[in-house]
């Protein structure tokens, strides 16, 4: 199967004043349909900049950010707008603009043009839903849990029908239970839903989750590990098939 | 080996089910696999716990024969070894010493080794993202539902355990990396420049 993302070799400094800050150094990374990919590593070790490159937000220094067999680097201002709109889901606890909007207005806000209104909110319910987010609907950014958050802003990625997601830090300040839950939406996002998922965290409780696991550190990401021997040490629990 | 009475592993053992001395032996190497048990820990152990008349017997001989042809025994815990073993879990557990060959290597390294000691700690890094590509997946949202085995769920926090243990390696390698790299930059800047 053809790699949805794929960087290849991308470097990315930037100038801090007279001296150069080198933040990636020849990252090469792949991200197919359907899987799931963790990057761990720690603050400042390049993890949003790595994310940046691979959503087509920043372009790299040196090497290639390939989404679906295009250079993300090549494409039109316009072209890549479509595509962040389209087919590559961001997804940060940022929130609205406008602190006033309900969930339900916010998450489907990426739809009002191309399906009007009443039809985007509906969307952006069930999308809200799916994620067990579906309190959050008429509820604003204020006044959400972190969790709720980090749903809320998966289900504004989701409605959209990605074909990427691309996921900063979407752990931090959550409880194991949580976590798990938000990790778990991730695979299934991935397995389900058929989506490549790239997610970045400073947690490895959350790796555990992914389907490939890289660690990023001073910049440069550890080569792919030998696959473990049989592949099957994944062991699941009695109530592991609980749904988030 | 850290303090961990292996006494209390086989007594444990013995309380969840009563067995016999190569039987105990394979639970405990499954369970406990990190202990580097030894073939005869097993049975001397036993042996001491019968002494202390923490297990006893049993009376049945139906249970089949070793591999010689005597008798297999099997053995089960006595209320005083139940009591005993109560004690054990409600007593201050002592801590594991993290002992890692490349804390004694940075001890007794000198300037003109750090390129070495660079290339081991990355080497150990990508060793340790490797390792957590095996684990097993657990789901601790699921450790406080009563519906969930006990056991599943005491295996899910060691794991827990082994793996925040594993995470604080990987930070610590990967700081000790930048901190070596920076240093060797420097000194080979200043080794460069005009006095």
């Amino acid at each position: 199967m053809k790699p949805l993302l794929q960087l290849e070799s991308v470097s990315k400094s930037y100038m801090r004043g007279p001296r150069e800050l080198r933040v990636l150094k020849d990252v090469s990374l792949d991200v197919h349909p359907g899987e799931f990919v963790g990057v761990y590593g720690q603050r400042g070790s390049g993890k949003t900049t790595l994310l940046h490159l691979a959503a087509g937000f920043e372009a790299p220094s040196s090497g290639v950010a390939n989404f679906d067999g295009r250079n993300l680097a090549d494409l039109s201002r316009s072209r890549r707008a479509r595509l962040h709109r389209e087919e590559i889901g961001w997804v940060e606890r940022a929130g609205p603009q406008s602190a006033g909007l309900p969930m339900r207005v916010y998450v489907g806000l990426s739809l009002y043009r191309t399906v009007g209104p009443a039809k985007a909110q509906q969307r952006a319910v069930a999308a809200l839903a799916k994620v067990g987010a579906e309190d959050a609907a008429d509820a604003r950014w204020s006044s959400l849990s972190d969790t709720a958050r980090t749903l809320v802003a998966i289900a504004e990625a989701l409605v959209r029908q990605p074909r990427l997601l691309v996921v900063d830090d979407p752990t931090a300040g959550l409880s194991i239970i949580d976590r798990e839950r938000v990790v778990g939406l991730l695979r299934s996002a991935a397995e389900d839903g058929g989506l490549g998922v790239l997610m970045a965290v400073p947690d490895m409780p959350a790796m555990l989750h992914a389907h490939e696991v890289r660690s990023l550190s001073r910049g440069r990401l550890l080569a792919p590990a030998d696959p473990p021997p049989s592949g099957g040490n994944v062991v699941e629990f009695p109530g592991s098939e609980r749904s988030a | 080996m850290s303090g961990l009475s292996t006494k209390h592993v086989v007594l444990g053992l013995l309380i969840e089910q009563p067995g016999y001395g190569y039987d105990l032996l394979k639970r405990a190497r499954s369970r406990f696999g990190y202990l580097g048990l030894s073939d005869n820990f097993v049975y001397k152990t036993l042996e001491r716990l019968e002494e202390d008349g923490f297990i006893e017997e049993r009376g049945d001989k139906s249970t089949g024969k070793t591999r010689r042809g005597a008798p297999r025994v099997m053995y089960r815990a006595t209320p005083l070894g139940r009591e005993n073993f109560k004690q054990w879990i409600a007593t201050p557990s002592e801590r594991a010493v993290l002992r890692d060959e490349l804390q004694a290597k940075l001890n007794l390294s000198e300037p003109d080794d750090l390129p070495e000691l660079l290339a081991v700690a990355e080497e150990q890094g990508r060793e340790c993202v490797a390792e957590l590509a095996t684990l097993r997946r657990p789901v601790l949202a699921t450790v406080a539902e009563p519906e969930v085995p006990w056991h599943h769920a005491a295996v899910m926090m060691v794991d827990d355990l082994n793996l925040r243990w594993l995470q604080a390696l990987v930070d610590w390698l990967n700081a000790i990396c930048e901190l070596i790299e920076e240093r060797i930059e420097l000194t080979s800047e200043s080794a460069g420049s005009p006095p």
